[in-house]
Formats: C-alpha cells, structure tokens, sequence
C-alpha cells in the first residue's frame, strides 16, 4: 500500500501512496483504502459517486491543477493531491 | 342601527370610505360609532384594501407595510415571489452608488430605516447584515470619482461614514497592484432579495395568488376593479410593482419610458479559508457608470461581493438588450478579467453559476413612483433598476402612508409618474 | 482554427456523428472530458487490463473507429477537454485539462453527445462514502479490469444491474446480491419479443448470475444505508417482495434506479444549429445510438452542404428504438413508484446537504423558492442527481397537474463547474474563419 521501491507513487496529503499506471485518483485512493476523500464545507462527504466525472463528488485538490475530479484524474508520478477542504500549498491557481 | 342599552342610544353606522373606525360623544347618553366596513363586516372574497401586482421586493414590501396598519392585502404574481430580479440580484444596500439628489436622500433614509428593522429582534434582524463597503479606483478619473464620492460621505453624515482612505498596497490583504485607491465606508448592509421578499410575505396573513396574470383594471370613484385569469377582484387601491413585466393596461406614455437592462452576474464556490475581504469591494467606475454610458467607461464596472456562504457574487454588466436573461462568454470573460486583476485570489475560485437579472430602467435614472390615475387608486412602483432592494423598505412605507392619506415626501414626489405626462 | 463542427462526447453516438459530417467534407472536433475515446459504453482500459467484451460490442467499437480513421483527415479528437456551455450568441467554450488551455469557438453547429446520467433516488444514508452508481463500478471494471472492493451489493432497477452482476462476475468478484425493485421476469412475452441481439446478451448475463448461484431480488428496495464508524463497511437493510426485512454487510453499494438523458446547458436560444445525438437526445442504448449518431450528421450535411440524407440511418434507428422501448417496458420503468416516504433527515440535494426536512418545509413552492429559499440543485452537479427526484415530489404533493414549463434545473451555461482562471485566460476563435 505505501511507497515501494520501483513502483510509482502519488502524495494524498502528504502521504506516498502507490498507483499502477493508468489508474484514476479515484481508484488509487480506494485501493489504498482511502474511500473519505474529506468533507466539503457544507457537510457532504467527499466520495466517488458517479464514477464519470458528472456529480462532482469526488472532486479534490491537485497541485498545479487546481479543483479536479478525482474520477476523471490519471495519477502521475510525485503529483500531489488532498482534500478540497484543507489549505496548504495545494490551493493555488491553475498556473 | 340604533340599539339602547340601558340609558344611552348607540347609533352605529356602517362605512367603506373610512380609513378608521372612530367613536363620537355627543352627549353622555348618546354615542355615535362609525365603522369601516372591511373591519366590521367580513370582507367579501374577492375585495381587499389594497391588492398588489407583483410579488418581488417592492411588491412585497408594500404588502408587508399595509398588514402593519391593519389592511387587508392580496399580493398577485404572473409566476411566483422574487421571480424577477428580485431573484437574480446580489442585495447590496448602498447609498454610495446613488445618483445626487432624491435618490441620495431617499438612500439615506432608506439606511436608517433599515438599521431599525433589523433591530435586536425586528423583522429583518436575521437577515440584514451591516458591514463594510470598499471602493477603489485604479486611474485618474477614477481617483476624481473617489473624491468626490469622500466628500459626499462627509456631508451626508449619520449613518455612513469613512473608516479609512488608504492606497490599494496598504488596504485589504490580496489586492491587484492595479488599484490606486481604497476607500472603506462603515454604515452600508446588504440583504438577499429572496430572503427579503420571503420574511415580508411570511411575517403577517397576507394573501397570495400566483400563477395569475392581470390583464385589465379598472378605476372608479370607490374602487378599482382588477381583471385576471382568476376572476376578478375588487380593491380599494391598487399597486403595479411589476418590474420588466408588461401585460396591464398602463398607460403607454408611462410604459414607453420603462426598459428592460439587464446584468450579467457570475456566482462562485465556497473559498475554504475565510476571505480577507470582509464587504463588497466596488470600482469607482460602478459609481462613474449610473453618470455615463459604459462605452466611455476606461474599465468596465464591477462589484465583488463575498456572500455569507463564503461563495463570492461578481458583476455586472449593464446592457440594454430586449429584456433576454441571457448571458454571454466574452462579456464574462470581460467581467471576471478585470474582477481578478483588482482582487487575484479569485483566480483560484471555480465559476458554478452565471445569470442575467433584467431590471426595469427608467430613461431619467430615477424610479417611477405615484398615482397613475384621477381617483389616485391605483399606483405605479416601477424603473428601480438596481436600486430596488436599497429602496423597497421605505417605498413600501411611504405608498402605505400615500394611500392612508398622507402626503408623499418630497423626495418620493420628483419620482411622480406626472412628470412623463405634463 | 475555428472547425465547422464541434461534437461534444467522443463515444458512440458522436464519434457516429463525427465520421458521418467529416465525410461529408466537414471539419469537425470532437471533445470529450475523458482520458480517451469512447464514451461510457465503449471505455477503454487505462491500465493495459479490462473485462473482456461480448464478439458484438467489439465489432461495433472496430466499426466505429474504423469509420473514423476514414475520414481523419477532418477529424480532431481531443480528449481531457470539457464542454463548458454555449451561450446565446452561438459561442462554444472548450476547457482543456492536460495542458490546460481553453477556447471559444463558433462553429456552424454543435452535436451533444453527452449520453446518459444515471437516474438514482434518494434514500436514507446514501451519501455515504462508499455508496456509488452502478455505472462508476462499471467504469471501474472497464478501466482496470478489477474492482477494488472486495464485497459489492447492486441495487435499483433497470438492465445495467444484470449487465454489470455479469460482468462483476466474469472479472472475479461476484456481487453479494442484486436488489431489484420490479419484476422483470414476469414478463417473459415481451423479453421474448426482443431483438435477437438483446437477448443474446441478456441471457448471456442472466446466466453467468444464476451460474454463480449470485442472489437476486426482485420487487426489494433498499430501506437503510448506514456506514460503520470503525471500518469501511456498509450495513444495508433491504425490504424483500414478502416485506420481510433482511440486512446485509458490505464494502460497496451500487445503486442504479435507471437512465436519463446528460443535456443539461443546452439553452433554448443558442444562436447556432445544436442537435443532440445518442442517449443524451433521448435513452436508446448502443445499438440505436450508433444510427442515431450517423443520422445527426447526416442530417447537418444535409442542412450544411445540401447533401443528400441518408435514410438506411433513421429506418436502422427507429428499429433499435424500438426494441429498447421493449426493454423499458419490461421493467416498467415509466410506471415505477417512486418511494417518497423517507426519513425526514434523507439527504436530498447531496451538492448542498439539503435534507427532505429542508423541501418539506416549504409551502407549496415555486420552482424559484424551492432552488433559492430551500437550495436545492443549486450546488456543483446542478441537479443532476436531485432535480428530477424533487421536481415528482412537488408534483405528487400538489392536487393539480399543471407543471411548470420550467425545470428545477434552468438551463444555461456553464454545465459545469469551470476555473475562474480557464474563463479568463481563454483563447478566442471565434472571429477566425471556418
């Protein structure tokens, strides 16, 4: 589940996480257990709903991309994401 | 009818053109009561006080005024409350952005009178909320605009006044490089259109009736007969608060002078830290635009107003089109340009809403508000484009006054529809 | 830079369109917000793994890309990208994703074929994590060939439940059990009545459900959804046809209550030619959608370039039509009640956390007073996944039958959540030549 030597991995606040290539966010985190993709400021519960990028769900923070559904998401190596609720570095603009 | 109870005659009689029940001495044994008939006798079906067309923030606040002093009210709307631009507004209550003269004054007023229904727990407490106004300029003639508008405060006094006039670099945290100028003004609020409308119609039994279209009324000497696709209703006055909505028989010399403009507003997420900017942030060629037609305008006016929710409502453009609530992507584009160069952590917000809030414009800039008719029953609330919620409160107070006999102020009677006519 | 056409949806139906105006000497774009072509019916694998295919799906697929690489010439495909709406002036808005670019063109006519959302229904508990569509478990199996969970219950109404059991099925987790709110087995007649090619499929998936002994309910309805605190599993409680109540321990809840068509946006005075295309014209299914695609451009050709119709299309399209109304038919789905006798804590908007406390709390309210005063559908997915359930509760709660003309849901640009920065920095094409 965590960073393993040779295998590619991704950040979800902060935390190396493993991927196989061409798996969507979304599908990472659930692998590695992670189904809660945080609580939006309203309540909802951050999750993959849809699957197909129309219910806005699973939307979370990727570095240098901004807001990005996570469904709709290919993991790359060192990219860094993290719930939509929380500051850090990850809340910039697109550029 | 003459009772006799005891040793002393009661005579009462019944009338409909009273406005209030009154009890005569003539001597110790002899009393006179005269009764207004819509107290004393239940009221027909279909005949009210006061029956008012259009259920947005005007409508509504009349409705509202009228239940205060006991009238009985039937409030009607071809769709249903805030339909209009009452729904598509943002709800800054502002007296900053006013043209001089009457509608300064009635601004004014209209702050005061708002500070006092939101009072610890009157009527719009929950839902009118003070806070700080910005405006900024980022050239020249906007920095005239800017000083002008200080010296404007400074004479108007209580309840506004300026808190601070800083350069941009010194005001609020995030702002563009591009603004000059800041000037904060304490003493403005802003209220949700919706929410207005809903609180007035909620807060006392006023009667309602939508879908329903008025086609036709006609006026007499004791009443007005309105005509719609429910039947026909009887009132002793009769308010045309209708905004862009056409379709009554008003007079068309009146109606020629009413345009529908529109603005385009765009609506944000949630930011998830708390925003720096604690009051709506106005360009000073917001202020210049109700003076000169937006094409001689150097950079186009616009209002970034951070919502309670956290969501920010940025505007406006200020188009004279046929009324359409359309909304396009370069004058968007335009908007959002600008609203993001004067106040940047907008960039990293996501647009989830953009709508268009037509308003009825007057030609002259102020709002037609009066009698339209010989017997003085039926009145005319309508052209407030943009300035509709700042105002409602005490227009609602005033017709109520009007139609109970008091004169109209003097600034409520530049506003007289008699100046299209004469 | 600015192409005749932009066809929005890189999967049946507008790949169908695509190839169909391009050899029409038409240039066209086709966008689509996914990593690659081919839609939700036709996803393609990411990871180099998938489910395998049924011989005629393949065949479709090879035939519809054939078609495309006939005609490239004309053709720009560009994935990652999403349709941010068009407005009344015929202005079109791109947002690519990877790089990220966006534009605004003015084409001659724009193609929707966007497909379908997933029609789900509110029930108490159903936001929680864990909780997805059928079509996202689809997506899934399609992607990676797998799923992650382990344990997976299916639920609703509607053939994708047969569809994706199989199909969990074949890729080595079965599903718990499948809870099927009608009885679509009872009408034998009409499944029988069905295309050849539908019921190949059909009993294909049937039976690979009653091969691996997989439970399936008929006329049951999920009561209650409630996730542990401790672990990632879900506690489902189903009512089952006698009325008795079972309940159920699980990873992942796919819930699926039918189809409707993704058009939301389209305004009604666009300014420019719009036809839509496939299941986001109107649910047809795959087979239909590829005529209905090929049809759509030939009928722009034909209003473009005064080409001459193809009619082998529409005859070909109202025949798949046809049959998929069967389906339909077969589970009632016009008919079917809705269950309105929720928790009054039943999250009903889930964009804006609105509850059925919240929409019952208005008094008999317009469609305005039900988005401003209660906030339903004025969240990220704009009603996608509310309005229509709430637009039948309004509906049922009121005596008369007239409808608004309006929608819960308004119509207009954007159609989705766009960047502030995406609107500012977009490239403006508009002016160029087609």
């Amino acid at each position: 589940m965590n960073n393993k030597p040779g295998k590619p991995f991704f950040y979800w606040k902060d935390t190396p996480l493993s991927f196989i290539e061409g798996e969507s966010i979304a599908i990472a985190l659930t692998r590695s257990g992670i189904i809660d993709f945080g609580v939006a400021q309203n309540g909802q519960i951050k999750s993959i709903f849809c699957g197909i990028g129309q219910c806005q769900n699973c939307i979370v923070l990727v570095k240098g991309r901004g807001i990005s559904e996570a469904c709709l998401t290919l993991c790359q190596q060192d990219m860094h994401t993290q719930p939509i609720s929380e500051t850090s570095t990850c809340q910039t603009g697109v550029k | 009818m003459r009772y006799i109870v005891k040793n002393l005659n009661i005579n009462i009689f019944v009338c409909s053109h009273i406005n209030f029940a009154s009890i005569y001495y003539y001597s110790k044994s002899n009393v006179c009561l005269v009764l207004k008939l819509s107290i004393r006798v239940k009221t027909t079906h279909n005949h009210y006080d006061l029956i008012i067309a259009g259920a947005g923030i005007v409508g509504s606040s009349v409705a509202y005024h009228a239940t205060l002093k006991g009238l009985s009210v039937l409030i009607m709307d071809t769709k249903g409350p805030f339909s209009g631009a009452s729904g598509a507004s943002d709800g800054a209550v502002s007296i900053c952005t006013k043209k001089s003269g009457a509608l300064t004054n009635l601004a004014l007023d209209a702050l005061k009178y708002y500070n006092s229904l939101s009072f610890k727990n009157n009527i719009l407490s929950k839902i009118y909320h003070k806070r700080p106004s910005y405006y900024f300029s980022t050239n020249d003639k906007e920095d005239q605009a800017i000083d002008d508008l200080s010296n404007k405060i400074k004479t108007l006094g209580n309840p506004v006044s300026i808190k601070s006039d800083r350069p941009g670099k010194e005001s609020i945290n995030g702002l563009g490089d591009k603004i000059h100028r800041v000037l904060e003004v304490a003493g403005e609020g802003h209220i949700l259109g919706y929410e207005a409308v809903n609180t007035y119609l909620n807060s006392q039994n006023i009667k309602h009736a939508w879908p329903c279209r008025l086609t036709r009324f006609e006026e007499n000497s004791s009443h007005v007969k309105v005509h719609t696709d429910l039947g026909t209703y009887i009132a002793d006055h009769l308010i045309i608060a209708t905004g862009v909505s056409a379709g009554l028989n008003l007079p068309n010399i009146i109606e020629s002078h009413i345009t529908p403009r529109s603005g385009q507003l765009i609506i944000t997420d949630r930011t998830t830290s708390t925003s720096d900017l604690k009051g709506p942030l106005t360009s000073a060629s917001y202020l210049l635009s109700k003076s000169y037609i937006p094409s001689e305008l150097s950079s186009p006016p616009i209002v970034i107003d951070p919502l309670s929710t956290g969501q920010f409502l940025i505007g406006s453009s200020r188009e004279d089109n046929s009324g359409s609530s359309t909304t396009d992507f370069l004058t968007v584009k335009r908007i959002l340009s600008h609203a993001s160069s004067c106040f940047p952590p907008l960039l990293s917000r996501q647009v989830i809403r953009v709508f268009a809030g037509v308003r009825a414009a007057v030609e002259d800039g102020h709002p037609i508000v009066g009698p339209i008719s010989s017997h003085a029953r039926v009145l005319l609330a309508k052209g407030f484009e943009g300035d509709g919620i700042c105002l409602s409160a005490i227009i609602g107070r005033e017709i109520i006054d009007f139609i109970r006999g008091k004169e109209f102020s003097k600034d409520v009677q530049t506003l007289t529809p008699e100046r299209f006519t004469v | 830079m600015n192409p005749d056409i932009i066809v929005i949806g890189a999967g049946i139906a507008g790949l169908s369109a695509a190839s169909e105006l391009a050899r029409n000497k038409l240039s066209v774009l086709v966008v689509d917000q996914a990593v690659q072509k081919g839609g939700n019916f036709h996803r393609q694998s990411t990871t180099g793994h998938s489910i395998p295919k049924l011989k005629q799906h393949q065949q479709q697929w090879s035939r519809i890309l054939g078609r495309i690489e006939q005609f490239q010439s004309n053709i720009t495909v560009q994935c990652q990208s999403r349709f941010i709406g068009v407005d009344y002036k015929g202005v079109v808005m791109i947002e690519q994703m990877a790089p990220n670019r966006s534009a605004l063109y003015k084409p001659k006519a724009l193609v929707i074929a966007t497909g379908a959302s997933e029609q789900v229904w509110p029930r108490n508990g159903w936001q929680s994590a864990g909780v997805t569509t059928v079509g996202a478990i689809q997506s899934e199996l399609k992607m990676t060939g797998q799923v992650s969970a382990d344990k997976i219950i299916l639920a609703g109404s509607g053939p994708l439940l047969l569809a994706a059991g199989a199909q969990l099925i074949r890729s080595g987790t079965p599903p718990v059990a499948i809870i099927e709110s009608s009885f679509p087995f009872r009408h034998v007649s009409k499944s029988l009545s069905l295309p050849f090619r539908y019921l190949l499929e059909g009993g294909s998936y049937l039976f690979d459900i009653i091969r691996s002994a997989v439970p399936f309910y008929s006329g049951a309805s999920i009561q209650n959804i409630h996730r542990h605190n401790d672990n990632n599993k879900l506690n489902v409680t189903v009512q089952t046809k006698s009325g008795s109540i079972r309940s159920f321990e699980t990873e992942q809840l796919g819930l699926h209550d039918g189809l409707k068509s993704n058009d939301y946006g389209v305004i009604d005075n666009p300014g420019i030619l719009i036809r839509k295309a496939g299941d986001s014209r109107q649910i047809m299914g795959a087979i239909a959608s590829e005529f209905d695609g090929l049809n759509a451009g030939s009928e722009i050709a034909e209003k473009l370039k005064k080409s001459t119709i193809n009619k082998s299309f529409k005859n070909q399209l109202d025949k798949y039509q046809k049959a998929y109304r069967s389906i339909e038919q077969i589970y009632n789905s016009a008919n079917q009640d809705i269950d309105f006798s929720l928790d009054d804590e039943t999250i009903i908007c889930r964009c804006e956390h609105r509850t059925l406390k919240d929409l019952k709390s208005l008094n008999k309210p317009t469609l305005r007073e039900v988005r401003l005063l209660g906030r339903f559908s004025m969240g990220s997915c704009q009603g996608r996944f509310c309005a229509n359930w709430v637009e039948k509760y309004l509906n049922s709660e009121t005596d008369s039958n007239k409808k608004e003309n309006e929608s819960l849901q308004g119509n207009r640009w954007p159609v989705r959540p766009v960047s502030l920065s995406s609107i500012i920095e977009t490239d403006d094409f508009t002016n160029h030549k087609n």
